[in-house]
C-alpha cells in the first residue's frame, strides 16, 4: 500500500533492565574494643550494619587477620577438682568476692544479684608470669538454667556460662564446672562476668593449666550487625592510630579509626562509673568505655607519695561523637587538675600530674557538650607514660637513621633511631620512659630533603631544600636560622606543624644581612601558612620562626619545609574508597593543584602488583581534573582477586617539569576529614590511601531515550538544543545522571549534560550542540553516555549509534487530511520546521514550488509559508488515472542567516 | 583693648550689649570682672569656633534633631554640636554660594533671620533680638563672616564652679554656676553664656541656659549639672534637700561602711530606712540573689529554726561557696559576654560557659577574668576567653563591646561624631578601636573553630580626618606600643591598674546591682559625667574595697550581702515611700525569666528537661538561649545579641500575665499527675504538711493560721472538687501571687 514518506522517526526502546543488586553497602558503626596491643593475638568485633558475610578486614598495618566464622563447639572438658586431691602446679584459685570492680552483691561465700540490679557485672584481674592456655573453671551453685557473660580482656566469649544447673542454691550446692580454654596473655588479664537474667551463686574461679587447644570462638555470631575477627599484631608495632573497613561482596565500608595500644584494657562498669565511689582501676591501664549526659564517669586509683601519672582521653582521635573534659578529684572531691581540648590533640585531652601524697584519688571524664550516647565513646589511657604532641625532628630524611626527641606535654628523656622508608610520607611512632608501661604515641614524617633542629640559641645555615624543626620551649622564644641564597632565587617557607594537629602556629620572618624584612607571615588557618620570597642579591638570609601567639612550652614543636619555589602541582583525590565491580570500573575524580606547572599530567596507579586498565588517566594541559576510572579486566585478573577482596592503592601523578621528573601521590585528608569529621588530622600514613574492593558485577539501574530518536545539527544556525531523558530508573536511585555526547566530529561541543532542566524531576537533560555554521550536508554516530554512582557503585549506561546528522535549517512535511489515492482531493497542509539561533533572527516567509508534479494531479504552482509562520495548506484533486507510487517533489526556498536554503522532500500517491 | 561697656545683668551673668566687652560678675557682690576683651576667642574679631558654633550649638541648631543630624535639615547642615569646625566653616560661608550671610548688610541673613523668625523656620524662633547669642552671630558677621586665624587660641578645658556653693534648700533654692575656659595662649577666659547646661535630674533641679540651678520644689536627691563647650565636658552634682516635718534620724545599725555611707546620704536627704527583713525574706532573698534558686523547704525550714545570731552571714557564705551560685553568675556574665552558638558555635557555647562556670568556681580574680577576656589568644575551643573577640566579630564591635562591659561607657555615637552627651570624642574612639584593630579571627581545620591572634601590623584610620590613630587611652592620652607588643595587653595593664577611674567601679556598681536590683549608677553600663552615681561616696568606697580585696568579688558580694542595706524589708515606710534611687529599702523586682521557671519546677515538684542538654538543669544554669523554651522568651530572656544589660527585658506584659494565669505549660506543672502535692499525698502526708511543704518552697515560710483555714475550708468542699484538685488550685494561686513572682 503506498503511503507518504515522512521524516524517519527512531525511537530507542531500552528494555526493562534487571534491578541493581540490592546487597547492602556495608557501614561501620563501631569496632570493640577501640584498642589492641601489639604482639599478641586479639579479636575485634566491629559493629556496623550489612557485614553479613564481610570477606576481609582491612587495615592499614601488618597484621595476620582471621575471620572468626561463630561459635566453635567447645572441647569436653573435665575439671581438675573433681575426685583430685589438689589441682595442678600452676592453678589460681580467686574467691568470687574478690572481685577487682563490679556491681554484684556480695554474699559470703556467693556473689548474687542483690536487688534486682541489671548492671551487676564483676571482674577480676588475673595477672600471669607467662602466656598459655588455661581452663577456666567456675565454682557455684545454681538450681536453674541461669547462664551469665564471660568476657575475656574486654571481648565476649559467650553469653551461656555457668549454665549447667549444680541442683540447688545453697552452698552445699556448690560445684566446680569447667567452662572453657582461655588463652591469657603475659601479665594482667580481666576476666568478666555479667548478668543477663537469674544468676547462679558464684562462690570461686579457677584457671588451671592446660595444653588443650583455644577455640577462637566469640559470643558474638556473625551476623548483618556484627563481624568478628582474630587479629594477630606484629610485635613492636608501634603504639597509635590506625584505619580500618570491612569488606564484603557488596562492597567497601565506610573507616573506622583503632589503637594499637601497649596498656592493658579494663571496661566502664556502667553502675560503678555513676557512683560517688567510681570504678576503681589498677594501673597503668586503658580503660574504654561511653559517657551519657547524666553523669561524668568516675573512676577511683591508688597513687603513692610523688607518683607522676598521665592521663589521656582518646575519643575525637579515634572518630567518635565524645569531646572530652577530663577532671582530676582528690579524695574529698576537690578538683586538682582540668582538661578540656587539649592544644595538639584534636580536641581530646591530657593532663600529667605529680601527686605530692599518697592516697586514693579519682578522674572524671564527660563530655564537654554535655552529650551522650553510645556514639560518645573513649579510651582512658592512665600510667606513667609520655604525652607527645611531636617527634623533634619532626621528620627524618628518607633511608637515614637519625636519633629522635619528642615534644609534648611530658616528654620522654631518651631517643630513638628511626630507620626511615623512602616509601611512605609519614609514619607512626611511640616511646616509653624507661621501665615504665605504656607509650606515648605521635608521627614522624620522611622527607627527601635533609632536616636540621633549631633552638633558641641556633644561628645554623642551612641549605636548601630541607626542613627545620625546633621546640619553642618558652613563651615569646624565637628561633633563626640562615640560608644563603642567589639573586632572584624564590624560595617558599611552608609551616608543616599545624597541618598534623601539633599546638604551635609558627609565624615566619624573613630579613637580609642589614636586618630588613623581605616578608613575613602571621596567620592561623586550616593548614600551615607559608610565605614565598625572592632574594633581592647573593647572600646570606636569616629566617626567623616563633609561635603565632608566643605561646611556649615543651610541647611546641613544629616543622617547616624550606623549597626552592618551582613549578610544581599537587593532587588530591575526591574519595579514598571505592568499589570496582566485576567487569565494571571504579571512577575516581583526580584533581590537581597547580603551582606554575600546567603541562600534562599522566596518571598511575600503583598497589594492583600489576598495572591495571585506566582510562581518563591524564590530567591535560593547564585542565584541574579528570575523572580516573580504573577497570577490572575481565578477560584475566593479574590480580587474582575475588568479588569482596579489597586492596589499597596509591595514585600518583608523574610529569617531567624543567627537565626532572617529578611524582606526586594524590592525598586523601580531605575525604577522610569528612568521613571522620571529629578526627581532625586522622593519621598521616592514611593520607593517600585509597582502599578498592572487588564487586559484584552490577546491572544497569537506569537507561537513556532520545527525544526524536536522533540529533540533527542545522547548518547555517550553528547551534541547536536536544533533550536526552533519564528512564527505567531502578527503585530508590533518584540522583541526578552526569549525561555527555562521545564520538562528536571535531568542532563540534556539547553543554548541558551536567545537569538536569528540573531538580525536582532529575530526568529531562537538555543538551546545547554547537558547531560550524558553514559546514555540509552529512550524516554520522555518536553515543549519548550517562554516568551515575547508586549503591557506592558507579555505573555508565550509553545510547550507541544515535544517528547524527548535519542538515538544512528547514524541514518541511506535507500531510493530506485524505489519504492520497487516485480520485481523491482535499487539502495538503505544508508544516514546516524551522532552525533558528538562539538568539533569535528572521523567520523568512518560504516559498514551496510543486514540481515534477504527474498528469492528473492538480496543484497550485506554489504556496507561501508567511513570514514567522510555520504551516500552510493547498488543495489538491489527484485524478484516477494517476498511477500510485507516483511522487510529487515539494521544494522549499527561504533565508536563513542571509543564505538562500533550499530542501526538497516528496510524496507519493498511494494505491488504492 | 579691655573694655567695660553697657553692662545688663542677669541673674549674675553680664552680657555684653555692645561689641568689645564681655564681664560677669557674682550675684552675691556684682563685682564685674572684665575676664576678655571684645570676644571669647581673644583679639577683636569675633570667633567662629570659640564664639559662633558654640552658641550655633547652645541654641540647638546643631544638635541631633535639627542641623546637626547627618541629613541636616532643610538643605542645612552643621557637625554634630561642632565636632567638626572645618566643615562647618564651608557651610556657613561658602555653601550656596554663601546666601546663609551677608557681611554687608549682616541683619539680612538667612543665619539670623530663621532663628529670629523674621522669614519661616520649621525649627520656629530660636533666640531673641539683641540677645547675646544674637550679637555674637550678627557681629562676626558684619565682621566678614571670617574663618579664625591661625593663631586663634583654642581651648584646652573648661571648669564649672558654684558661686555659692552648697546644698539647694528651701531658704537657698538657687545657685549660679560660671564656667570658665582654658585656652592654648594661657588665658583664662568665662564662657558662661557660650555652653549648654543641662541637668540629669530635672525632678531635682533645673539649670537655665545663663547657668543658674533651681530646686524644684520639695525635691529631694541629687542632680548632675553638665555644661559643655565645644568637645568639653565637666559636671557638678548638686544636692537638693527638704526639711521633712518631723524628721529624725533613728540611728539604724550599720553592718559595715556600706550601710555608713548609704545612711549618710539618706539622713542627708531626711530618708529613713525599712526596718530588717523577716528571716523568711531574708533566705528566700538570698537564694534567689546568689544562687538564683528558691531554698528548699528544708532549707528554709533549717534557717528558720536557727537561731544562732550568725547564721544569715552563715547562710551568706555558704551560698557564696556553692557551685550553684558560679553557675548563675555565669548565666548573668554568659548574657553579657553573647553566649550562643551564632556567635561562639555549639561547642564554643560549652567551652565558653564552661570557662566562666569554673572562673566563678575558683573566684577568679576579676582582674584576671578581664585580661583572660581581652588578651586571651589561640582556639576559641582550646581557650575558651578567646571567644570574647569572636564574639566581638570585627574592631568596631571589640572597641565597643570593650568599652561598655569594661568601662561602662557606650561608644557606639562617637564612632561617626563625637558623643553628644559625653567626653568621647570621635578621636578617642577610634584611638581606642587601635587597640583591637590587628586582631585576626581565622577558620581552622577543626570545625567550627576559631583562631585569634594578633598581626604585628594594622592601624584605624579616623574616617573624618584621615589621620593614622595611635592607641589612646582614658587619662592617659596616646600611647606607643612597640611593634611587636600586643595592644591589648597594654590595654589590659592599663585597665586593671588598681587607680583605674572606671574598671573596678563599673563592676563594683554591675555586683551591686544584682544584688539590689539596680545599680549606685543606672544603667550599669552608661557611666558618664550626665548620669551621676546616686551614692558617690559608696560606689567609691565599694571600688576601693573591691581593689585593696585584689578583685575578690565574692569579698564584695559577703559586704554587700551582709549590709543591714541589702538585708533591708522590701516594705515602705512612710518616710521613704516616695524613694528609689538610695536604697532605703530592698527593691521589690519580678524573678527573672529563668528564675521563675525554675521557681515554678520547685513548686510544682515537676522539673524542666532541656533538650540536647542533661536532665537535672536548671533555667538559671543554661549554657545559652540556644536551649531555651517559648516560657522563657515571654518572661524576657534575652537572645544575647548586644553586650546591654538592657537587652535582658523586665517589662511586664500580657503575655507573661496569660502564661501565669491560664497559660498550658504552668497548667501542665500543676496538674502533673507527678506533682509535688501529689506526690506528698501518696506519701500519705497531712493536708496541712502538704500546704506547709508548699509554702515553706514558695515563700520559705510557713502558712499563716488564716492562710490554712482558707484552704483547709476550699479543700472542705469536697462535693465541689477533689484534694488533688484542690492542691492543683492551690499551687495556682501560691505561682500567681506577688510574693511568689516577685524578690523582695
Amino acid at each position: 500500500m503506498p503511503h507518504l514518506k515522512m521524516s524517519t522517526l527512531l525511537c530507542l526502546v531500552v528494555a526493562l533492565l534487571p534491578t541493581i543488586a540490592t546487597a547492602q553497602i556495608p557501614q561501620a558503626i563501631s569496632v570493640e574494643p577501640m584498642a589492641i596491643p601489639a604482639g599478641e593475638t586479639s579479636t575485634l568485633i566491629v559493629q556496623g550494619t550489612g557485614l553479613q558475610d564481610s570477606t576481609s578486614l582491612w587495615m592499614n598495618l601488618d597484621a595476620r587477620i582471621t575471620r572468626i566464622s561463630g561459635a566453635e563447639e567447645q572441647p569436653s572438658l573435665t575439671s581438675a577438682f573433681n575426685g583430685q586431691d589438689s589441682p595442678p602446679e600452676g592453678t589460681l584459685i580467686i574467691e568470687a568476692e574478690d572481685y577487682d570492680r563490679g556491681t554484684w552483691g556480695k554474699r559470703p561465700p556467693f556473689i548474687l544479684n542483690v536487688g534486682g540490679n541489671n548492671a551487676n557485672v564483676a571482674e577480676w584481674d588475673v595477672k600471669v608470669a607467662a602466656a598459655g592456655n588455661f581452663v577456666l573453671e567456675l565454682n557455684y551453685a545454681s538450681g536453674g538454667d541461669r547462664p551469665v557473660k564471660l568476657s575475656l580482656n574486654g571481648v565476649e566469649l559467650t553469653d551461656q556460662a555457668a549454665k549447667t544447673q549444680t541442683g540447688g542454691f545453697g552452698s552445699n550446692d556448690s560445684k566446680w564446672v569447667p567452662e572453657r580454654v582461655l588463652a591469657l596473655r603475659a601479665g594482667t588479664n580481666t576476666i568478666r562476668l555479667k548478668r543477663t537474667g537469674g544468676t547462679p551463686h558464684f562462690d570461686k574461679l579457677a584457671l588451671v593449666p592446660t595444653t588443650e587447644p583455644v577455640t577462637s570462638s566469640v559470643s558474638a555470631q556473625p551476623s548483618d550487625r556484627v563481624a568478628p575477627y582474630q587479629i594477630d599484631v606484629p610485635d613492636k608495632t608501634a603504639v597509635g592510630i590506625r584505619g580500618l573497613r570491612i569488606a564484603t561482596r557488596a562492597g567497601l565500608s565506610n573507616m573506622l579509626l583503632f589503637m594499637i595500644d601497649d596498656l592493658s584494657t579494663q571496661e566502664e562498669i556502667p553502675g560503678g562509673t555513676a557512683s560517688e565511689t567510681g570504678q576503681h582501676l589498677k594501673l597503668p591501664t586503658g580503660v574504654e568505655g561511653r559517657c551519657d549526659s547524666t553523669h561524668a564517669d568516675r573512676y577511683a586509683f591508688e597513687v603513692s607519695a610523688g607518683e607522676e601519672l598521665s592521663f589521656e582521653a582518646v575519643a575525637s582521635r579515634l572518630g567518635t561523637s565524645l569531646d572530652p573534659v577530663l577532671t582530676l578529684l582528690d579524695q574529698d572531691g576537690n578538683e586538682i587538675a582540668f582538661a578540656d581540648d587539649t592544644p595538639g590533640l584534636s580536641g581530646d585531652c591530657c593532663i600529667r600530674h605529680r601527686f605530692n601524697e599518697a592516697g586514693t584519688y579519682f578522674v572524671t571524664i564527660q563530655d564537654a557538650l554535655s552529650g551522650g550516647s553510645s556514639r560518645h565513646r573513649y579510651r582512658l589511657r592512665i600510667g606513667d607514660f609520655p604525652l607527645l604532641t611531636t617527634p623533634v625532628p619532626a621528620a627524618v630524611q628518607a633511608g637515614t637513621r637519625t636519633d629522635i626527641q619528642f615534644a609534648g606535654y611530658a616528654v620522654a628523656a631518651g631517643s630513638t633511631d628511626v630507620s626511615a622508608s623512602d616509601t611512605a610520607s609519614t609514619m607512626p611512632i611511640s616511646v616509653r620512659f624507661p621501665a615504665k608501661a605504656g607509650s606515648g604515641f605521635t608521627q614522624l614524617a620522611i622527607s627527601p630533603h635533609p632536616q636540621f633542629v633549631l633552638n633558641a640559641e641556633s644561628t645554623s645555615t642551612v641549605p636548601v631544600p630541607a626542613g627545620v624543626s625546633g621546640v619553642f620551649s618558652k613563651p615569646g622564644e624565637s628561633h633563626r636560622c640562615f640560608i644563603n641564597a642567589v639573586k632572584g632565587q624564590r624560595i617558599v617557607l611552608t609551616d608543616r606543624t599545624r597541618s598534623r594537629g601539633v599546638p604551635a602556629l609558627v609565624a615566619m620572618a624573613v630579613r637580609d644581612e642589614a636586618g630588613k624584612q623581605l616578608g613575613s607571615v602571621r596567620k592561623a588557618g586550616p593548614a600551615g601558612e607559608s610565605l614565598t620570597w625572592s632574594a633581592p642579591r647573593d647572600g646570606r638570609y636569616e629566617i626567623e620562626f616563633s609561635e603565632l601567639t608566643s605561646r611556649g612550652g615543651p610541647e611546641f614543636g613544629y616543622h617547616v619545609a624550606i623549597e626552592n619555589v618551582q613549578p610544581d602541582f599537587d593532587l588530591v583525590v575526591e574519595k579514598d574508597s571505592s568499589i570496582l565491580p566485576q567487569n565494571g570500573y571504579a571512577i575516581l575524580k583526580v584533581m590537581a593543584n597547580r603551582r606554575g606547572y600546567s603541562g600534562p599530567i599522566p596518571l598511575t596507579v600503583k598497589g594492583f602488583g600489576e598495572t591495571p586498565q585506566l582510562s581518563n588517566d591524564l590530567i591535560a594541559d593547564k585542565a584541574r581534573e579528570t575523572r580516573l576510572k580504573i577497570y577490572f579486566p575481565s578477560a584475566a585478573n593479574p590480580a587474582g582477586m575475588k568479588t569482596g577482596q579489597t586492596r589499597t592503592i596509591e595514585i600518583a601523578g608523574r610529569a617531567n617539569i624543567d627537565g626532572q621528573r617529578v611524582e606526586r601521590t594524590a592525598r586523601t585528608i580531605a575525604a577522610l576529614r569528612t568521613a571522620i569529621p571529629q578526627a581532625t588530622f586522622p593519621p598521616g600514613e592514611l593520607d593517600g590511601v585509597v582502599a578498592l574492593s572487588i564487586g559484584p558485577e552490577i546491572p544497569d539501574f537506569f537507561a537513556l531515550s532520545l527525544d526524536g530518536g536522533e540529533i540533527l545539527f542545522p547548518r547555517l544556525v550553528g547551534e541547536v538544543y536536544f533533550t536526552v531523558r533519564v528512564t527505567d530508573r531502578d527503585k530508590g536511585f533518584k540522583d541526578p545522571v552526569a549525561l555527555s555526547l562521545v564520538g562528536l566530529p571535531e568542532g563540534f561541543s556539547a553543554s548541558g549534560g551536567d545537569r538536569p532542566v528540573s531538580r525536582s524531576d532529575n530526568n529531562e537533560y537538555r543538551f546545547l550542540l554547537r558547531g560550524p555554521s558553514t559546514i555540509d550536508r552529512s550524516s554520522g554516530h555518536v553515543r549519548v553516555v550517562g554516568e551515575a554512582s547508586f549503591k557506592g557503585q558507579t555505573k555508565e549506561v550509553a545510547l550507541q549509534k544515535v544517528p547524527f546528522r548535519v542538515i538544512d535549517p528547514l524541514i518541511i512535511t506535507a500531510i493530506p487530511d485524505t489519504a492520497l489515492r487516485s480520485g481523491a482531493s482535499g487539502q495538503l497542509q505544508l508544516k514546516a520546521r524551522r532552525f533558528v539561533p538562539r538568539a533569535g533572527g528572521d523567520q523568512d516567509a518560504i516559498t514551496i514550488t510543486f514540481e515534477s508534479v504527474p498528469s492528473g494531479v492538480t496543484l497550485p504552482k506554489s504556496a507561501r509559508i508567511a513570514a514567522g509562520k510555520n504551516e500552510t495548506s493547498v488543495p489538491f484533486l489527484i485524478a484516477k488515472n494517476v498511477s500510485p507510487k507516483s511522487t510529487i517533489q515539494l521544494t522549499a526556498r527561504t533565508v536563513v542567516a542571509n543564505e538562500e536554503v533550499v530542501v526538497t522532500t516528496t510524496v507519493e500517491v498511494q494505491s488504492q | 583693648m579691655n573694655m567695660l561697656v553697657n553692662l545688663k545683668s542677669v541673674a549674675g551673668v553680664v552680657e555684653r550689649r555692645a561689641s568689645g566687652a564681655r564681664a560677669l560678675a557674682s550675684v552675691a557682690t556684682v563685682c564685674l570682672v572684665v575676664l576678655c576683651s571684645h570676644s571669647a576667642c581673644g583679639g577683636s574679631a569675633v570667633s567662629l569656633r570659640n564664639e559662633v558654633l558654640p552658641t550655633l550649638s547652645r541654641l540647638g541648631c546643631s544638635s541631633g534633631a535639627c542641623h546637626g543630624s547627618p541629613q541636616g535639615k532643610g538643605g542645612f547642615r552643621l557637625s554634630l554640636r561642632a565636632f567638626d569646625p572645618s566643615i562647618d566653616e564651608q557651610t556657613l560661608r561658602v555653601e550656596y554660594f554663601g546666601r546663609r550671610v551677608n557681611p554687608l548688610n549682616p541683619d539680612t541673613s538667612l543665619l539670623l533671620r530663621k532663628p529670629l523668625m523674621q522669614i519661616t523656620h520649621a525649627g520656629g524662633q530660636r533666640m531673641e533680638a539683641g540677645s547675646h547669642e544674637h550679637q555674637v552671630i550678627r557681629q562676626w558677621i558684619a565682621e566678614g563672616a571670617r574663618i579664625d586665624p591661625p593663631e586663634t587660641p583654642s581651648c584646652d578645658g573648661i571648669q564649672l564652679e558654684s558661686l555659692a556653693p552648697g546644698e539647694l534648700t528651701a531658704s537657698a533654692p538657687t545657685q549660679q554656676f560660671r564656667v570658665t575656659a582654658d585656652f592654648s595662649d594661657g588665658t583664662t577666659r568665662d564662657v558662661t553664656r557660650l555652653v549648654v547646661f543641662t541637668s540629669s535630674d530635672e525632678s531635682v533641679a533645673t539649670v537655665s541656659d545663663a547657668g543658674q540651678v533651681a530646686r524644684v520644689e520639695g525635691a529631694r536627691g541629687q542632680t548632675a549639672i553638665t555644661a559643655r563647650y565645644l568637645e568639653h565636658m565637666t559636671t557638678r552634682f548638686v544636692l537638693a534637700v527638704s526639711d521633712v516635718d518631723g524628721f529624725q534620724w533613728n540611728d539604724p545599725p550599720e553592718a559595715n561602711y556600706v550601710d555608713r555611707l548609704v545612711h549618710n546620704r539618706l539622713r542627708q536627704l531626711q530618708y529613713l530606712p525599712s526596718p530588717r527583713c523577716s528571716d523568711s525574706e531574708f533566705i528566700r532573698r538570698v537564694f534567689l540573689d546568689v544562687t538564683g534558686l528558691l531554698p528548699t523547704a528544708d532549707a528554709a525550714q533549717r534557717f528558720l529554726a536557727d537561731r544562732s545570731e550568725d547564721k544569715r552571714s552563715r547562710l551568706i557564705d555558704q551560698l557564696l561557696e556553692s557551685p550553684e551560685h558560679a553557675k548563675f553568675m555565669a548565666l548573668k556574665w554568659g548574657d553579657t559576654l553573647r553566649i550562643r552558638s551564632g556567635s561562639v558555635a555549639t561547642p564554643g557555647v560549652f567551652k565558653y560557659h564552661r570557662w566562666l562556670v569554673r572562673a566563678f568556681d575558683q573566684n577568679m580574680p576579676y582582674d584576671e577574668f578581664a585580661r583572660q577576656l581581652l588578651t586571651s589568644s589561640g582556639s576559641t575551643f582550646e581557650t575558651p576567653a578567646a571567644s570574647f573577640f569572636r564574639t566581638a566579630a570585627d574592631t568596631n564591635d571589640a572597641t565597643e563591646s570593650t568599652a561598655q562591659i569594661f568601662l561602662g561607657a557606650r561608644l557606639e555615637c562617637a564612632k561617626c561624631h563625637n558623643h553628644p552627651h559625653e567626653r568621647w570624642t570621635q578621636d578617642n574612639y577610634y584611638g581606642l578601636a587601635s587597640f583591637f584593630t590587628r586582631l585576626q579571627r581565622d577558620a581552622t581545620a577543626r570545625r567550627d573553630e576559631i583562631f585569634i591572634s594578633v598581626s604585628m601590623t594594622g592601624e584605624v584610620t579616623q574616617p573624618r580626618t584621615g589621620r593614622t590613630m595611635q592607641p589612646w587611652l582614658p587619662g592617659t592620652g596616646s600611647v606607643d606600643v612597640p611593634a611587636d607588643v600586643d595592644r591589648r595587653t597594654v590595654f589590659a595593664d592599663w585597665l586593671t591598674k588598681p587607680g583605674n577611674p572606671f574598671f573596678a567601679h563599673v563592676e563594683a556598681n554591675r555586683l551591686w546591682s544584682q544584688m539590689l536590683g539596680r545599680g549606685i549608677v543606672e544603667p550599669i553600663d552608661d557611666f558618664r559625667d550626665s548620669n551621676p552615681p546616686s551614692n558617690a561616696e559608696l560606689l567609691d568606697a565599694l571600688a576601693r574595697d573591691f581593689v585593696e580585696s585584689g578583685y575578690d568579688r565574692r569579698h564584695l558580694l559577703r559586704i554587700i550581702l551582709n549590709s543591714e542595706t541589702y538585708q533591708r524589708s522590701s516594705q515602705a515606710i512612710p518616710s521613704n515611700e516616695s524613694e528609689d534611687r538610695y536604697f532605703s529599702k530592698y527593691p521589690r523586682r519580678l524573678l527573672s525569666a529563668e528564675q521563675l521557671l525554675d521557681a515554678i519546677c520547685d513548686v510544682s515538684g515537676v522539673p524542666e528537661v532541656f533538650a540536647k542538654l542533661p536532665a537535672g538543669t536548671r533555667a538559671t544554669q543554661l549554657p545559652s538561649p540556644d536551649f531555651s523554651q517559648q516560657f522563657l522568651k515571654v518572661f524576657g530572656q534575652p537572645e544575647r545579641q548586644s553586650v546591654c544589660d538592657c537587652e535582658r527585658s523586665d517589662d511586664m506584659n500580657l503575655s507573661q500575665a496569660l502564661a501565669l494565669s491560664n497559660g498550658t505549660y504552668v497548667q501542665g506543672k500543676i496538674a502533673s499527675g507527678n506533682s509535688l502535692a501529689r506526690r506528698l499525698l501518696k506519701s500519705g502526708r497531712s493536708t496541712e504538711e502538704i500546704v506547709a511543704e508548699i509554702y515553706l518552697t514558695a515563700y520559705a515560710r510557713r502558712p499563716s493560721a488564716k492562710e490554712l483555714q482558707t484552704f483547709l475550708a476550699y479543700a472542705g468542699e469536697s462535693e465541689k472538687r477533689t484534694v488533688d484538685q484542690a492542691f492543683e488550685d492551690l499551687l495556682w494561686s501560691v505561682i500567681n501571687s506577688n510574693e511568689f513572682l516577685f524578690q523582695h
